[in-house]
């Protein structure tokens, strides 16, 4: 008995005091700490203390108003005076001292603005939607062509696009017939008529200048018309801005060059209409996911698919092939790979290797893409880990239960849903767990592959945001507002599934 | 056997008890070490030489050097957060090194013997509240880089209007070469775009009865006042109509184009320009020669009007070095040492030499640049340059609002209108004075 006695005191003194105290320091400070920053407006730089201050500031305001000795030492300890900068500069302050500085700055009403309290306006900011609209889903049109992009670009286009972007949407008789014009239906699709606009813009340009006696001119009157054909004015408009320039009216150019002038300039405006109305109709209407819903996008398929995988390559290496020890090494693999390395070399398959294997050249940058190849990076790197777990799992089910009931009769399905999943339902509770909290606080994966593009290609979920709040942004108390928050969500989550799961384990 | 061992052990034994006497008779003398962080990460290597030689000239301070990511806000902020800031910060001219002096982190060089050997046009940017903040190191430049090879196997004339770029844009597509490189897997690059267009145009049309850089700076004053429109003061669509035209006429490939996939599309002379800064240049020579391609590089304004005045350089104080004032009297003495070092021949050679970096210094002795350089210096003194309209913007602005923005906009996203509202607001809301 006293043994014993002895032995829980001293596993307690060993073990359990350590561990206490180490959860306390790392675990319920660090979040008592967050949480306190998630209450300031601190932009991240901002010093708490002043980073130096002036010289009769600090002596009268600061130091002549501390009355507590060790106060005062604490101020001389981490203020030099800097007579030649009229200041009193600051040393490199970390730790605990930080916070008795804090204290004794804020008792004399020394506040940086840029550090305040500011109660709980980060999280009403949060759930009233006042924050980045980026964080929220919206609806936005992808465009497919811009005004300024080239004629080539839209001389053919299929006749699905066509009747889906201009026939269904333009009710403008003037623009549906403009088009009509410009296009004839070929097999191919709609293509543009070569005699519409004859020249290329530049070599429109360039016989614009060449007209003798324009000379300057040309080029206001290009921009004149351009604008005139991208606000959709009628065709009449390039007589009437030939009829203003400064060199036609001087009665400078000569009746072949007015004609020439005529036909230029109606080419120049036939184009600009043309780009117009068609980077105006076509787009494609999307939803943005936004932070939140790609963060649950991430979360749902990146669970799922390690899942599922991980279960039949667990199967797959539970029976007797030869090639078992190898496979079982060569899936574990990407898992001790390093991350970086990771996206770095799914950069490469991304941006080298798929385009040359499938012609198509636009998959990393694709908004549309992009989502399914950070979920299948995760996926790739994280089914080895669960399967190890679903292996053990597997090989824990007992080999007699599972005869006994092939001998009551009970097929491979109804084996696998009666005995199996049953047996292994331990280890699908870690896996959802472990998969669960991880998918939602992923980080590296999404920022090594896209160093600064995630925000505008739509990949940011809510750990890179909170990242870039706080650092990109200099948002930093809203940002650790948003990771307190994040915090309770995976608790909340995470408790939640394992309640679930916990009451399907059977024991023998 | 027995017997060496034995002699080897007294060996040494010997030889740390002397070591440990020699110790304790000399007092080594006390060596100062400071920290750098530096974001030029291209110049990384080469930036040993200059400290190395700084500490041959002044025996016993030591800089180590920590590379920060480009622009490096964000570290920065973490350090100063984290009260680690470094001796001697690397930070962009503007509103990063103002921030910096706002929060009371940079020490006042105003009486630095080294300020006045800067070239005065530079001291606008790290000018704060009449104190001179941090020591300008470099010029930047932004313009068109070309490859003289190709423009003399084709018979191209360098472009001085817009015009005369798309014909040569149209002469090489005509000849399958793709007329700019691109970037577009990483924000940075197109964010410039934004820069260039709108302060060009910005500057060309006047602002509020002012012209060129002074229109850009008083615009910069009236956002931070919140009473300007990003959007308004220039023709936003005729501003975009130029970046698709730059966009359509770069490589397929430039979305997946990072950083050193665009110096090899230039550098291997698939391309025949690239719109970028003075620091594609040195990447650049270093990639012909393995590539074997060896042609020189040309240098033009950035071009965008018909009238041949209004394209201009971008040239600014680009980088420069603030000193900490967290750092003990004796770090901040050795490091104002180190400033002052950098105006000395010896590492003015280096940072022309190894560095390929306009020296801010006045009449720095530039022969050794290669020839782009040239290039800059004869366009602005015939027609001046633009200020950077990127560094007055407050720094959220520039990294999430520009450059996401026109990210954002080439993948078909965002137009033009949502783009200036999110500066808008992205610039009322950071800028704090």
């Amino acid at each position: 008995m006293v043994i014993n006695k002895w032995k829980s005191r001293s596993s307690f003194i060993l073990f359990l005091l350590p561990a206490l105290a180490f959860y306390f320091f790392f675990a319920i400070l660090p979040l008592l700490q967050g949480f306190w920053l998630s209450t300031t407006n601190w932009d991240g730089t901002a010093p708490w203390t002043p980073a130096q201050i002036s010289i009769p500031v600090f002596e009268k305001k600061v130091l002549d108003q501390t009355p507590n000795p060790s106060d005062r030492a604490l101020l001389l300890k981490y203020y030099t005076k800097n007579p030649a900068a009229g200041m009193y500069q600051r040393h490199d302050l970390y730790g605990l001292d930080r916070y008795r500085l804090l204290m004794i700055f804020s008792a004399r009403g020394i506040v940086n603005p840029d550090f305040q309290n500011i109660g709980l306006k980060n999280y009403t900011d949060i759930f009233t939607g006042n924050i980045d609209p980026k964080f929220f889903p919206q609806n936005y049109h992808q465009a497919k062509f811009q005004e300024g992009d080239p004629l080539d670009n839209i001389r053919l286009i299929s006749q699905d696009e066509w009747q889906r972007r201009f026939t269904n949407h333009i009710h403008d008789q003037t623009e549906l017939s403009f088009l009509y014009q410009a296009y004839t239906l070929t097999p191919k699709g709609y293509e543009l008529n070569k005699s519409f606009i004859p020249l290329s813009s530049t070599d429109i340009q360039t016989a614009l200048t060449a007209i003798p006696g324009l000379g300057d001119a040309w080029n206001d009157f290009y921009g004149d018309v351009t604008d005139a054909g991208a606000q959709l004015k009628t065709p009449g408009i390039v007589d009437e801005l030939i009829q203003k320039l400064g060199p036609v009216k001087a009665h400078k150019i000569a009746p072949s060059g007015l004609v020439q002038l005529q036909s230029l300039g109606q080419y120049a405006y036939k184009e600009a209409y043309l780009k117009h109305l068609v980077a105006h109709y076509w787009y494609v209407a999307k939803i943005r996911m936004g932070v939140l819903v790609f963060t649950i996008f991430f979360t749902v398929f990146n669970v799922l698919f390690v899942n599922v995988l991980a279960l039949l390559l667990a199967f797959a290496l539970d029976t007797k092939i030869k090639s078992r020890n190898i496979l079982r090494s060569v899936f574990f693999i990407p898992n001790v790979l390093s991350l970086i390395i990771v996206a770095f070399i799914w950069q490469l398959i991304f941006t080298q290797m798929l385009p040359k294997l499938t012609g198509y050249s636009d998959w990393i940058m694709n908004p549309d893409i992009a989502p399914w190849l950070t979920v299948l990076v995760a996926t790739w790197q994280g089914v080895g880990y669960y399967t190890i777990i679903y292996l053990a799992g597997l090989q824990n089910v007992p080999q007699e239960l599972l005869e006994a009931s092939s001998i009551d009769g009970a097929r491979v399905w109804t084996n696998f849903r009666k005995v199996i999943l049953p047996m292994m339902f331990p280890a699908i509770t870690i896996c959802l767990f472990l998969s669960t909290a991880g998918a939602l606080k992923t980080f590296d994966i999404i920022f090594a592959l896209y160093p600064s593009n995630s925000t505008a290609v739509g990949v940011d979920n809510v750990v890179i945001n909170i990242f870039y709040d706080a650092f990109r942004d200099k948002h930093a108390g809203a940002a650790t507002a948003k990771a307190v928050l994040l915090m309770a969500v995976i608790l909340i989550i995470s408790g939640i599934q394992i309640t679930l799961t916990k009451k399907k384990e059977v024991e023998l | 056997m027995k017997s060496f061992t034995k002699a080897l052990f007294t060996m040494s034994t010997v030889a740390l008890l002397g070591l440990g006497v020699a110790a304790c008779s000399k007092p080594a003398p006390k060596t100062i070490t400071l920290r750098l962080s530096l974001y030029k990460q291209e110049i990384a290597k080469q930036f040993k030489d200059l400290t190395d030689a700084f500490t041959a000239a002044n025996p016993g301070i030591v800089i180590n050097t920590e590379i920060t990511p480009n622009d490096g806000g964000a570290a920065q902020a973490a350090a100063a957060a984290a009260g680690k800031l470094p001796d001697i910060i690397q930070s962009p001219a503007y509103a990063a090194d103002f921030q910096l002096a706002k929060q009371g982190y940079a020490v006042d060089l105003t009486n630095l013997p080294v300020i006045k050997d800067v070239n005065p046009d530079l001291l606008d940017g790290v000018t704060y509240e009449g104190k001179i903040i941090a020591l300008p190191t470099d010029v930047g430049t932004l313009g068109i880089l070309y490859n003289k090879a190709i423009f003399a196997k084709y018979n191209l004339k360098v472009p001085t209007t817009y015009l005369e770029l798309q014909q040569v844009a149209q002469t090489l597509k005509k000849n399958k070469i793709t007329p700019f490189a691109g970037l577009l897997k990483e924000n940075w690059s197109i964010g410039h775009f934004m820069e260039l267009l709108h302060g060009s145009m910005l500057g060309a049309k006047g602002y509020d009865g002012l012209k060129g850089s002074a229109a850009i700076a008083k615009f910069a004053e009236d956002m931070n006042q919140g009473k300007a429109d990003w959007g308004k003061v220039v023709d936003l669509k005729a501003m975009f109509r130029i970046m698709d035209w730059y966009h359509s006429n770069m490589s397929k490939n430039a979305l997946n184009n990072a950083w050193n996939e665009e110096v090899a599309e230039f550098a291997s002379g698939k391309t025949a320009m690239v719109v970028q800064g003075q620091w594609f240049i040195n990447p650049t020579i270093a990639a012909e020669k393995a590539a074997n391609t060896n042609f020189d590089i040309g240098f033009f304004p950035f071009t965008w009007s018909n009238n041949p005045a209004e394209n201009k350089f971008f040239s600014s104080a680009d980088s420069t070095f603030v000193l900490s004032t967290q750092s003990s009297p004796e770090k901040q003495a050795a490091a104002e040492k180190f400033l002052n070092f950098l105006a000395t021949p010896e590492a003015i050679k280096i940072w022309t030499g190894e560095f390929k970096l306009v020296p801010a210094f006045k009449d720095a002795d530039l022969s050794s640049m290669p020839s782009a350089f040239g290039d800059i210096a004869a366009s602005e003194s015939k027609l001046g340059s633009y200020s950077w309209e990127f560094s007055l913007a407050p720094d959220p602005t520039w990294e999430n609002a520009m450059k996401n923005g026109a990210l954002g906009y080439v993948l078909g996203k965002m137009t033009p209108d949502q783009i200036a509202a999110s500066i808008n607001k992205s610039w009322k809301e950071n800028y704090k004075n």
